[in-house]
């Protein structure tokens, strides 16, 4: 018979014996506690014969492969779990907190592989793309812990337009009971806010549009009632204002044209007014610019401007030389607006209009990004769609109103708007500036610019960053650097400051950089599986025996209190 | 029986003891109201109504929480024990129940029984009332001195207790050391009836026009003591005594703003005037209505009531009445004024009222009366309501027969047969006398009938043939549009999308607004079917009078519409236009520049991008110190107008620009910067080229192919 069973059966009838004695004994004083004592201490003196084993919090390794500990690991628990595996990480910093548990490497091929497959698990939040990518070659298993609470994701245009809206939408994942309130600030006015209910991850979108010019930061702040559990930084650029040079080339004297071109002189726009007042007889205004010299939709005079607003029949009136003059400049990334007008007729040979079949007084008509609004127009008509065509203005039946299409590097758009004015009479300017800003940004000649920006982003103080261009550049082959300051970086092409770029402090970012690691190591891990038995998806509860001494003290306890209670009596 | 009168004493006493106690604890709550309400109303300017809800929950607390007006017999009789030795202890004897008596009892029972009628009330019953009495004595006195006291409570209290009102507060004096004492007396002007009033600390609040004294004594002898008001102009101290140590200047102050003591050379804070501007009165007229008819049979009296409010005092008020009389070119007017029969003594509000006899203005049917009400307040300010207009239906311009025998006749014959309806329902009324009742019945039937055919003529017109009742409010949208049932509905969800042909709704002359008159001239005319066919024919009238004037109302629409149709122009020769001889006429040219940049705020944004830049220890080059201190500029004169809320940022940036070491304050940029951001307000959406990649030489090679001619 085995040993332990032995034990346990004299035990019992020794604990049957004790208890008896203690039960029938005459003074019955104290009866519970007595028996209460009885009990443990032959509980205690069976447990010092017979180990008892109680199962331990983490998880217990099979096959113990070495270990490497990364950044949000809990090096304590690992220590305990993986008593008998080495402990390295690739972090001096978390090395140096540790000192004893941890084993600092520099490289993870100086990890021993007792196995010879030189594999290895991973704990803790993993690794960066960086790292990943040095890590090519090697395998690990990877258990990932649960995301973090806070900002996990987060999108914005640094560079805003003059009078664009700064649109920031990102992702908040909140594990705690309470709600959490995000707020913008910026310019010491808090902007906007919005909350994230309790246990959920929910999506969020901030609007404002910017008050300064230049760089200025932006904050989010995380709030739970008074307390600020985060508070991110976000950068925002406005952009110069660039005005144009635009051309108009008018029919005849409207309404239309003289708010367009009021409404872009008084902006600064340089613009050409050339209107039609009778046979051969031309009106001419130059606006904030100078007079160029020669006739005016000549093939000289032309050049320079980035966008041509005509009238279709002034454009269908233009002949010989000017007119080729047009196709050529905006084959070669000029911009061209067509004004059309009931007629139904068709220029550059691509559009048709036709008109509409109800007559409303007012017409809901989409600018996007803006909502529907109304347009107050007495010729309504529509243009039809084309192959490859990219409608700009729509109404909510879905009809054109403004349709574009390319032509060379250049945009052609044909307008069926012709009151656009009335916004701006009736008050409504938001309207109009909408409706233009649309119409010019979309065929106006595009800005040709080399724009540099940071990878990763957001870039944090001591992170490895490599500065990419619009052009596109393999971020692999690119030069990287260590910027060791946080705030705004000017990242130079040559010897000139080209762009503005913001290095985040440390820490910033937290939980999105976290969630990052987390699932790029996840997939690092999952894409090239350890080729061996996977340690952590095996192991089950790992169990410890309770130490000895502390059956002991309990039975001397039990026994002093049961000897001492007869002396009492 | 002594048990029984004893009893009774008993239970009078237990009364009267636990009223007065109830009385003593009401007087106790408002004590404590008082004082507290008096308190909070002077330190932190809570509203007086308060003090309700203080008294509610100290006499609640109170009622509920104290035994002494819970009386009990037992209570009565110990008291009577105390107070009367002549009940030998024995007064308990009297609440007991005769038949449980003993022998002993009965007897002293019996004894005590005499002692009981002259008994007075004891003077312990009203001990409490008394006590609280003088509580509420001393509450009211020290509320007294209380209401005497100026508080002055640290803005910082007042911001952690966030009370209403405390805002307004500002800092004490004392920024400057020297300055031992100030005394600012505003003397408010006369109109404002407001009294003299006293202030130690700099920070003004001031009617518009008052005169302000500072009396500014300093500790030891100062040599120059000055204001610098809004950051330009210089308010010079004057020195009373040989000492120089007391200063004196008085202004007037008409304009808000912001100033700040100097004092050899030391600058104070900065602190704000405000302006209590006066008001011009405000008239609200209550009847009648903007737009009054008065049909036939009304009344031709009109009563105007209204109500006047000054913050200062109504000097005066009238009403200005005009009558228009007359038609066509022949058209006169007669203007009146008329006074209301209040007397204005400068009260602060008044409800005075009118009744104008129309016909005592010789108004007759189609005149109309325009009027309008104006008042003055006592600083000399008017104020005149809109105007406001009464006429008096014709009923003969509605009858005449001018529309057809003048030429253009539009109008179909079924126009004329309302007025029709109109003469045989007069000619009924006036007949009625002299028929029977059964007669008058049919008579007033068969124009029911007729008035029915007349409005299902028109009903036509607006696509309904039917004989349904017409419902009266014209409702456009139909009802139940966001019925749930029609959630799934797929034809009213096409509705909304698809593009629709046929209309038979659309397809009449009418437009929009028409339909809506005509829908409302249909309901006329059916309360006037309703009433006539249920013999109530004199009722009828007004609707019948209504119809007709919707109608004509119409009718005078189509006339319009004709007559600008009527018009021809020429016929154009399209060989001949554009043939004339232009060689002598010059193309116009004209060469201009923007003078000055419209975006204006284009500094002010630039200095908030700055700001942001100033955290940390950089510090501003020469350039960005130019743009801070025109941003400074623009602050200071904002804040000359509205002191309250530009003053901190001129503070701030003041302190900004004054920094030399670097280490700005956050907190100053923050609110500087939240400052310039009001001043700013949204910028507008401008176009601006959509951004790309330069192009590469390999790119462009490809799209050089891509051109047909190339290939």
């Amino acid at each position: 018979m085995n040993w332990h069973v032995i034990i346990i059966i004299l035990s019992l009838a020794l604990l049957a014996f004790v208890l008896w004695r203690e039960i029938v004994r005459v003074n019955r004083l104290r009866l519970a506690w007595r028996v209460a004592a009885s009990v443990i201490a032959v509980a205690s003196l069976t447990f010092m014969a017979v180990p008892l084993l109680v199962p331990q919090g983490g998880p217990m390794i099979a096959s113990a492969k070495p270990v490497l500990a990364t950044d949000g690991a809990n090096i304590d628990s690992l220590y305990r779990t993986y008593q008998r595996t080495p402990i390295y990480t690739l972090d001096r910093e978390l090395a140096n907190e540790h000192p004893g548990k941890l084993t600092y490497i520099s490289d993870p091929s100086m990890i021993p592989s007792p196995a010879g497959d030189k594999s290895f698990q991973v704990a803790g939040n993993g690794f960066t793309a960086d790292e990943l990518r040095e890590l090519k070659g090697s395998t690990f298993t990877y258990t990932p812990p649960g995301f973090p609470q806070g900002i996990i994701s987060a999108h914005w245009t640094q560079k805003v337009q003059f009078g664009e809206n700064l649109i920031l939408s990102g992702k908040y994942r909140n594990l705690s009971d309470r709600p959490v309130k995000l707020i913008l600030e910026g310019l010491g006015t808090n902007l906007d806010s919005v909350t994230v209910t309790p246990r959920l991850t929910s999506n969020f979108v901030f609007r404002n549009t910017p008050s300064h010019a230049g760089r200025a930061v932006y904050l989010v702040h995380a709030v739970d009632g008074k307390d600020t559990l985060s508070t991110e930084k976000v950068p925002v650029e406005v952009l110069k204002h660039d005005p144009l040079k635009v051309l108009i080339l008018a029919a005849a004297p409207g309404f239309e044209n003289k708010f367009l071109k009021n409404w872009l002189y008084e902006h600064g726009y340089a613009i050409a007014v050339r209107t039609t007042i009778s046979k051969n007889k031309y009106g001419t205004e130059y606006l904030n610019m100078e007079n160029p010299g020669g006739e005016l939709p000549g093939a000289s005079s032309l050049a320079g401007f980035s966008l041509v607003i005509a009238d279709i029949d002034e454009l269908n009136a233009l002949e010989g030389s000017a007119a080729s003059g047009l196709k050529s400049l905006v084959n070669k990334g000029m911009g061209l607006i067509i004004r059309a007008d009931s007629s139904g007729k068709s220029a550059f040979g691509a559009f048709k209009t036709y008109p509409s079949a109800e007559v409303l007084k007012a017409y809901p008509v989409r600018v996007p990004p803006e909502k529907a609004m109304l347009l107050e127009t007495e010729h309504p008509y529509f243009v039809h769609r084309l192959p490859g065509d990219q409608p700009l203005v729509t109404d909510t039946k879905d009809r054109t109103w403004v349709n574009s299409v390319l032509y060379g590097r250049g945009k052609v758009a044909l307008s069926t708007i012709g009151d656009s004015y009335k916004w701006q009479l009736s008050g409504n300017t938001a309207a109009y500036d909408g409706f233009w800003s649309l119409l010019v940004a979309k065929a106006a000649k595009k800005d040709e610019t080399t724009e540099l920006f940071l990878q990763p982003s957001p870039a944090v103080a001591g992170e490895r960053v490599v500065m990419l261009s619009n052009a596109g550049e393999d971020a692999a082959t690119a030069p990287a650097s260590w910027s060791l300051h946080s705030g705004w970086m000017p990242l130079k092409s040559g010897n000139l400051i080209q762009d503005w770029a913001y290095i985040y402090p440390r820490g910033s970012w937290k939980a999105l950089k976290t969630t990052e690691t987390i699932k790029n190591t996840t997939f690092f891990a999952q894409v090239r599986p350890d080729s061996g038995s996977d340690g952590l998806k095996t192991a089950g509860k790992s169990l410890t025996s309770v130490p000895k001494w502390l059956f002991f003290a309990l039975f001397l306890l039990c026994s002093a209190f049961l000897w001492l209670e007869t002396k009492l009596l | 029986m002594p048990e029984n009168k004893g009893r009774k004493l008993i239970a009078t006493l237990k009364k009267r003891w636990s009223g007065y106690n109830l009385a003593a604890l009401m007087l106790i709550s408002l004590s404590m109201t008082l004082v507290l309400s008096v308190f909070f109303n002077r330190a932190l300017s809570l509203p007086v109504w308060y003090a309700i809800l203080f008294f509610g929950i100290f006499a609640s607390f109170l009622v509920a929480v104290s035994k002494s007006w819970r009386i009990r017999d037992k209570d009565v009789s110990r008291l009577l024990n105390c107070t009367f030795p002549g009940l030998e202890e024995s007064a308990g004897l009297l609440l007991k129940p005769r038949d449980s008596l003993n022998l002993l009892e009965k007897l002293q029972l019996k004894k005590i029984g005499g002692q009981l009628d002259g008994l007075k009330a004891p003077a312990e019953l009203t001990r409490l009332l008394k006590a609280s009495a003088i509580i509420l004595a001393g509450a009211v006195l020290l509320s007294l001195v209380m209401l005497k006291i100026d508080y002055h409570i640290s803005p910082e209290t007042a911001a952690a207790l966030n009370l209403p009102g405390v805002s307004k507060m500002a800092k004490p004096a004392a920024a400057i050391p020297e300055i031992a004492s100030l005394d600012i007396i505003i003397t408010p002007p006369d109109y404002t009836r407001k009294p003299v009033h006293q202030q130690d600390k700099f920070a003004l609040l001031a009617e518009e026009g008052s005169q302000v004294t500072w009396k500014i004594s300093t500790n030891g002898p100062v040599k120059n003591l000055h204001f610098i008001l809004n950051g330009n102009q210089v308010i010079q101290l004057k020195p009373v005594n040989g000492d120089k140590t007391e200063w004196v200047t008085s202004r007037m102050v008409s304009a808000p703003g912001f100033y700040q003591v100097s004092c050899d050379g030391r600058l104070s804070d900065l602190y704000k005037i405000e302006v209590v501007k006066d008001l011009p009165p405000a008239i609200r007229i209550t009847t009648p209505a903007q737009y009054t008819y008065i049909e036939p049979g009304e009344s031709h009296k009109l009563n105007i009531r209204l109500s006047l409010t000054d913050d200062y005092g109504v000097s005066s008020a009238s009403i200005s009445a005009t009558v228009a009389s007359g038609k066509g070119e022949s058209v006169s007017f007669k203007e009146q004024n008329m006074a209301f029969a209040t007397a204005f003594t400068n009260g602060t509000q008044y409800h005075p009222e009118k009744q104008i006899d129309l016909d005592q203005l010789k108004m007759q049917p189609g005149d109309e009366l325009y009027f309008f009400v104006k008042a003055m307040d006592n600083h000399g300010q008017e104020s005149r309501t809109d105007v406001y207009l009464v006429s008096i239906q014709d009923t003969a311009a509605l009858m005449s027969m001018e529309g057809i025998a003048n030429g253009v006749n539009k109008v179909p014959e079924y126009f004329r047969s309302q007025r029709q309806i109109i003469i045989d329902t007069e000619k009924l009324l006036k007949d009625k006398p002299a028929i029977t009742a059964e007669t008058f019945n049919n008579r007033s039937n068969n124009i029911g009938i007729d008035q029915k055919l007349l409005r299902l003529r028109y009903s036509k017109f607006l696509g309904a043939e039917s004989e349904d009742e017409p419902d009266g409010t014209p409702d456009e949208h139909g009802e139940g549009a966001d019925d749930p049932a029609d959630f799934n509905n797929e034809a009213k969800l096409m509705d909304q999308y698809a593009h629709k042909h046929d209309n038979a709704e659309d397809a009449t002359f009418l437009d929009p607004a028409q339909k809506v008159q005509m829908r409302d001239m249909l309901s006329e005319m059916w309360g006037a079917e309703m009433r006539l066919r249920t013999f109530r024919t004199a009722e009828a009238l007004p609707y019948e009078y209504r119809a007709l004037r919707k109608l004509k109302e119409l009718q005078q629409q189509s006339r319009v519409y004709v007559a600008k149709t009527t018009y021809k122009t020429p016929a154009l020769k399209p060989e001949k236009r554009l043939t004339g001889e232009l060689d002598k006429i010059t193309d116009p040219f004209a060469l201009r520049k923007l003078q000055q940049e419209k975006e204006s705020y284009i500094s002010l944004k630039t200095a908030a991008s700055i700001l942001d830049g100033l955290t940390g220890d950089a510090r501003p080059g020469a350039a960005d110190l130019a743009i801070l201190r025109e941003a400074n500029l623009e602050l200071n004169k904002r804040a000359a107008g509205q002191p309250s809320v530009y003053l901190p940022a001129v503070s701030s940036m003041r302190r900004i620009l004054a920094n030399t070491s670097g280490n700005v304050n956050i907190k100053d940029v923050r609110t500087a910067q939240a400052a310039l951001r009001k001043i700013i307000g949204a910028s507008a959406k401008l176009p601006t080229a959509e951004k790309t990649a330069p192009a590469t030489s390999l790119a462009d090679q490809y799209f050089k192919n891509l051109q047909p001619g190339n290939r």
